[in-house]
């Protein structure tokens, strides 16, 4: 009886657990870029742009402009998406066109902060974005968790895009 | 006085007390069925982003203007806050618990300041941007505005602050001459359309209709007259099963074949 107790509370309290600052976005960027954090860099959602990440977000985004931190060929990216209720913040690295380092910096919701960990997160490294602005593989997803899942993959698949764009704007003349 | 007589008297006065009271109850359990499927289906009948505006019932929950309202203005742009929620002039943009300290006009983009971060906003209230400590912003801001360079400052705890043209990168500024932007009182007509919207999203269907199911909306008294109607439901009940118990008995007493 008292054990069943322990786990009835244990159970009720823990959607509380899974809110948090996993870290800090400032710490995520000191760490990508060794304490030596570059200026950021903006780009703007309007056009074309707007219309693709609205289609891979499946809404519009929240914002005009996203910012972003590039050295050499590395760039790091801190994007918000609405897994059920609250946004969730995530950073990612990229580097040649690949996913490098997926991070889940604040969980806001009660549930599915499963997602943090590494076991999920490792199956974005070297993701890459094929021609249709999808991930070119399959996301296994968490049970409990499907929400969060999928503001994660829309997320990588933003963070590949936008970053194909500074691509493309800094290779035009 | 035989014993049936006796029985027949009491199930008689019971099932009279069943009717009567069926009778008297009859409103409230159709108030509590309606109450209760509208309750089950709220998202269904978008009941939690409907929002009561009788201005009596908003009256009797309490639902009036907070009493501190902070205001800014720059160039005709108004931003308020009434309480969690802010209003770009009429428009609202939705709810911060961040304090507002301040709003500016630069480069056809609408600054709005908080202690510890700044939304850009286009003139039409469509969010371009929000910066924070991640983006460089100092923390503590205490005010906000423009120096003689045409830049965007910022006071911190740690001093002046500017930043430059895309308001990426924040320097510590001792020379800046800057016009600091200040408090002001809302004018009247536009003070009284926010109050109408900030009421107005006060008090959602659902809350009302939930506090009608349990009687809150009339006090204490109301949930207590709920918890006496709940009672006599269950009277109801009890009641009805055993008037149709006993006479299912007894028509099966009646009913049992005779034996040869």
């Amino acid at each position: 009886m008292k054990f069943l107790f322990i786990l009835l509370i244990f159970s009720t309290s823990f959607p509380l657990w899974a809110r948090g600052t996993y870290q800090e976005p400032t710490e995520f960027l000191a760490e990508t870029f060794q304490n030596n954090v570059p200026k950021a860099s903006v780009i703007w959602l309007s056009g074309e742009v707007r219309k693709d990440v609205s289609e891979i977000l499946t809404h519009k985004p929240n914002g005009l402009r996203v910012r972003y931190w590039v050295k050499d060929k590395k760039s790091a990216w801190i994007l918000e998406e609405i897994g059920k209720t609250e946004p969730i913040t995530i950073g990612f690295v990229i580097n040649n066109n690949e996913i490098i380092q997926t991070k889940v910096l604040i969980f806001r919701e009660s549930r599915g902060s499963e997602i943090r960990h590494d076991f999920f997160t490792r199956q974005f490294s070297n993701a890459k974005l094929t021609t249709e602005n999808k991930l070119d593989r399959t996301i296994d997803g968490i049970t409990g968790a499907t929400l969060s899942v999928r503001a994660l993959t829309r997320l990588s698949r933003v963070a590949l895009y936008l970053n194909n764009q500074r691509l493309t704007k800094n290779d035009t003349p | 006085m035989t014993r049936h007589k006796r029985t027949k008297i009491k199930l008689k006065s019971l099932y009279q007390w069943h009717r009567y009271i069926g009778v008297s109850i009859a409103l409230f359990v159709l108030l509590l069925s309606i109450t209760g499927i509208a309750l089950n289906h709220t998202t269904e009948f978008n009941l939690d982003t409907h929002y009561i505006k009788n201005t009596t019932l908003l009256n009797h929950y309490g639902i009036h203007a907070p009493e501190r309202i902070y205001s800014f203005s720059t160039n005709d742009i108004w931003v308020s806050q009434w309480q969690d929620r802010l209003y770009l002039n009429e428009i609202d943009l939705g709810t911060t618990p961040d304090q507002l300290i301040g709003v500016l006009l630069y480069r056809e983009m609408i600054i709005i300041g908080f202690k510890d971060s700044l939304l850009l906003y286009t003139p039409d209230g469509e969010l371009i941007e929000k910066l924070a400590n991640v983006d460089g912003l100092p923390t503590a801001i205490s005010a906000i505005g423009i120096t003689d360079k045409n830049e965007i400052a910022v006071k911190s705890t740690n001093g002046v602050y500017t930043a430059d043209m895309n308001i990426s990168v924040w320097l510590h500024d001792t020379q800046a001459i800057t016009v600091w932007n200040y408090a002001k009182e809302l004018p009247d007509n536009l003070k009284q359309i926010l109050l109408e919207k900030f009421r107005g999203k006060g008090l959602s269907y659902e809350r009302i209709i939930l506090d009608l199911h349990s009687g809150r909306l009339f006090n204490i008294n109301g949930v207590y007259f709920m918890d006496f109607v709940a009672v006599l439901l269950i009277f109801l009940a009890c009641s009805g099963l055993w008037i149709w118990t006993t006479r299912w008995l007894k028509q099966k007493k009646h009913h049992k074949p005779k034996k040869l």
